[in-house]
């Protein structure tokens, strides 16, 4: 069992965007967690990139090509520097293992020279990196050899000072934490985002931790010392025979052909449709062609898996566009009906109430005509001449003096004159004769004759445009809805087809070069069979030969260890493959707190991974940010636990990526993961102690209502970093 | 310190009943441990010596003698 790791501390000098001495002490998990925040581009990558840096000499973490385009000495220092003075930069992470201490210190000294640069554009010039041995430095300055140095010390348990270990630093890094396995320990954010883009990660991890490359790299090279040619051992044609099958069978294994070269057949290897041909072919025969054709299976049922995703996003993106277009178009639709319909409603309306006045144009001229020679005579219209009558009754006297009052009797009227004035007022009121001329008078004149043509456009002219217009609008517009709705019953279709067709093509490769595996693996058997009857033949005749004897004793058994190892390794994968679904699964649903929306989590055997929810689809590459983030660390997790690999975890955490809920329940869940180990956080300021909508809590006062937490802050100034001890609302003091 | 998984002890210990070849087996898997990320290693030696070792060759002379 692997001895507990911790981190006690990393020392930054001058290194990348950290200016002078910086240092962090981490916390144990006794004491709490550790977690540094940093605004993006202060540095927070960049200590990842210090550890790998001081352990390995690389730099994985953060932008792709960061590493060859700035220099790793602090720029700021290394300018203050004069020409053919020294600049240096060193990282030293001091380690715990069990109960000794290890101090692991990478120091890299270069002579300062004449720093060049080049324009990038008008204004910018950029400092020109240059390849010096195997790092990347400015132009213009050297490595000073004697002052560059990698150094590993101990101080074991009871004594008092650090001595440099003896054995070889790369091995005992490699016992420490090996390179390949860094990344499942130093986890950056953007490897917990894209883990479940690519399998390989499952593979690596499985095989690597728990040692099952140990066990095939063994097998492989235990079939390559028993392939060494036996001694002859006699004379005769039966042994040679025996020999000659034990060979050929052996180098039918190794792919060699009858010289004993590698031998490669004019298959060309399987890539994908539309990619470049690698030219790559696969081995002729054995567990090389074996090798070749799983690794190539693995890559076609990941395609294949693709393809499924790209057919539902090509057929929802081009379905989604496509309805909006429709639904747009539909309403517009909508809309230009009712238009015609009105305006045609308008237009008929029209013809029937105006037509009158085009027929009847002469007749209402020569009508105004007369109307109007009235009116120049002196005739008062009737409604005028009712008024005045009125008047003169209220009166009571007419304008001829006559007596006009009211004089009744009997509730009836006596006065003659007022009588019939009254009944000629009656009279002239009934008629209204000249009163409708007149105002038909006025109505022609305004709306017909004063401006005829006029009349004419605004009635029958633009009403028949209006309604032209809209119904070439409807017609438009159904013409396109036609088109979409087409469209839509066809979206993807053609490349949703390439992609079936691509993918029942795979298959049927699928299903060649698995049958080809087994066929392969039959063949092997029997060679094996049959070599270990040769040998056992030869033994017989080998008699006292003992060279021969000796050789042929020895090749069976490494005959024997080779099967040993081959049933152990398969035997093993199995169980940890299996070990390694379960246990993830245990830890994922305990983060989603037993969340039903996943069904089971699966490593196939080519560890290949599905996380079908209950409708059994295919979730591992759909799952929202959050999600994927758990189900990485609870891989990871599972992997610890299973192996009982003892190093710590520093987690770049993409929590800005999760949503609200996630968040809240990794915050939740964080104190009791990994409870043995030490845990150390690289977070933004504002995801990690402002507050979760929803929740009033902020990340970090939920997570510091069950463990303390020892804040660090790197802090940019003047494009200097500087790492400090830092309090926040919540924190105990001191993280203690 | 890293050393070979007791996952594949176990394993050894089920599957190899012979001492002498359960140990044989731990010598060669704690080369390989060794080998990690050296490009070549000079495993045919090793094992040669491995081997020599733990099953070294006795003539049957003896029986015939």
């Amino acid at each position: 069992m692997a001895e507990h790791t911790r981190i006690v501390s990393v020392e930054l000098n001058n290194y990348r965007q950290f200016y002078g001495k910086q240092k962090i002490e981490f916390s144990s998990r006794e004491e709490g967690f550790t977690t540094i925040l940093g605004e993006n581009g202060h540095g927070k990558s960049n200590l990842l990139n210090a550890i790998n840096w001081c352990f390995y000499k690389n730099e994985p973490h953060g932008k792709k090509n960061y590493a060859a385009s700035s220099p790793i000495i602090n720029t700021k220092y290394l300018l203050d520097q004069k020409k053919g003075a020294s600049a240096r930069t060193s990282v030293k992470v001091t380690l715990q293992v069990g109960d000794d201490l290890y101090h692991i210190s990478r120091i890299l000294t270069i002579m300062v020279g004449d720093i060049e640069y080049e324009a990038i554009d008008d204004d910018t010039d950029v400092m020109v990196m240059a390849k010096w041995e195997d790092e990347k430095i400015p132009a213009g300055c050297s490595i000073i050899d004697s002052e560059t140095d990698w150094r590993i010390s101990k101080k074991a348990k009871g004594q008092t000072d650090f001595t440099d270990i003896k054995e070889d630093y790369g091995h005992k890094m490699n016992q420490i934490l090996p390179k390949r396995l860094s990344v499942f320990f130093l986890l950056d954010g953007e490897f917990l985002e894209k883990f479940w883009d690519s399998f390989d990660r499952v593979e690596e991890g499985i095989e690597e931790i728990s040692h099952l490359h140990l066990l095939s790299s063994a097998e492989k090279h235990v079939g390559d010392v028993g392939i060494s040619r036996v001694t002859r051992a006699g004379t005769g044609t039966e042994q040679d025979n025996l020999e000659k099958i034990i060979e050929r069978n052996q180098y039918y294994e190794k792919s060699l052909g009858d010289d004993g070269v590698l031998q490669m057949s004019e298959k060309q290897r399987w890539v994908q449709l539309g990619k470049e041909e690698t030219g790559e072919t696969y081995h002729a025969t054995g567990t090389l062609r074996i090798d070749d054709l799983e690794h190539d299976l693995k890559k076609m049922r990941r395609r294949s898996q693709d393809i499924s995703r790209e057919i539902g996003s090509v057929n929802a993106a081009s379905a989604k566009l496509l309805q909006e277009q429709f639904d747009k178009t539909e309403e517009l639709l909508k809309k230009a009906k009712k238009t015609k319909i009105d305006t045609e409603n308008r237009w008929r309306d029209s013809l029937i109430d105006k037509s009158v006045y085009v027929f009847a144009k002469t007749a209402i001229e020569d009508s105004v005509k007369i109307i109007e020679g009235h009116l120049e005579k002196g005739d008062l219209p009737n409604e005028t001449k009712t008024i005045f009558t009125n008047d003169l009754l209220e009166r009571g006297t007419c304008i001829c003096d006559v007596d006009l009052k009211s004089k009744m009797a009997d509730s009836k009227e006596t006065n003659k004159n007022r009588i019939a004035v009254m009944k000629e007022r009656d009279k002239v009121s009934q008629d209204i004769g000249l009163d409708s001329a007149v105002s038909m008078r006025v109505s022609f004149r305004n709306k017909v004759l004063d401006d005829y043509n006029g009349f004419l456009q605004s009635n029958f002219g633009d009403l028949e445009k209006m309604y032209k217009d809209a119904d070439g609008t409807e017609n438009d517009l159904n013409r396109k809805l036609k088109g979409i709705r087409v469209q839509l019953g066809d979206a993807g279709d053609k490349k949703i087809q390439d992609l079936i067709k691509e993918q029942d093509q795979i298959a049927l490769e699928e299903r060649a070069a698995s049958e080809e595996i087994s066929a392969i693996k039959v063949k092997l058997s029997k060679k094996s069979e049959e070599n270990r009857d040769c040998r056992q033949k030869i033994i017989k005749l080998a008699g006292k030969d003992a060279k021969a004897a000796k050789e042929i004793y020895h090749s069976q058994i490494w005959d024997k260890a080779r099967t040993q190892l081959q049933k152990i390794y398969d035997e093993l994968k199995t169980e940890t493959r299996i070990d390694m679904q379960n246990k993830t699964w245990e830890i994922f649903e305990k983060i989603l707190f037993e969340s039903n929306e996943f069904k089971k989590f699966i490593i196939k055997k080519d560890y290949t991974c599905a996380l079908p929810n209950q409708e059994n689809v295919d979730q591992i590459v759909d799952i929202a940010a959050g999600q994927s983030l758990f189900l990485a660390l609870s891989f990871v997790t599972a992997l610890r636990e299973i192996t009982g690999y003892k190093f710590p975890l520093v987690i770049d955490s993409p929590l800005g990526k999760i949503s609200s809920t996630n968040r809240y329940n990794l915050a939740k869940i964080l104190p009791d993961y990994l409870k043995d180990e030490q845990l150390t956080f690289l977070a933004l300021d504002t995801e990690w102690t402002g507050e979760i909508p929803g929740k009033d809590k902020s990340f970090v006062e939920v997570i510091t209502e069950k463990i303390p937490v020892k804040h660090f802050l790197i802090k940019k100034k003047n494009g200097r970093s500087e790492i400090n001890p830092y309090n926040i609302k919540g924190d105990k003091p001191n993280g203690k | 310190m890293v050393d070979i998984s007791d996952s594949i002890k176990d394993k050894i210990d089920k599957n190899v009943k012979d001492g002498k070849e359960k140990q044989f087996l731990i010598d060669l898997l704690e080369c390989e441990l060794y080998y990690v990320d050296q490009e070549k290693p000079d495993f045919k030696k090793d094992f040669k010596t491995i081997i020599e070792q733990r099953f070294p060759f006795k003539p049957k002379e003896d029986e015939d003698g």
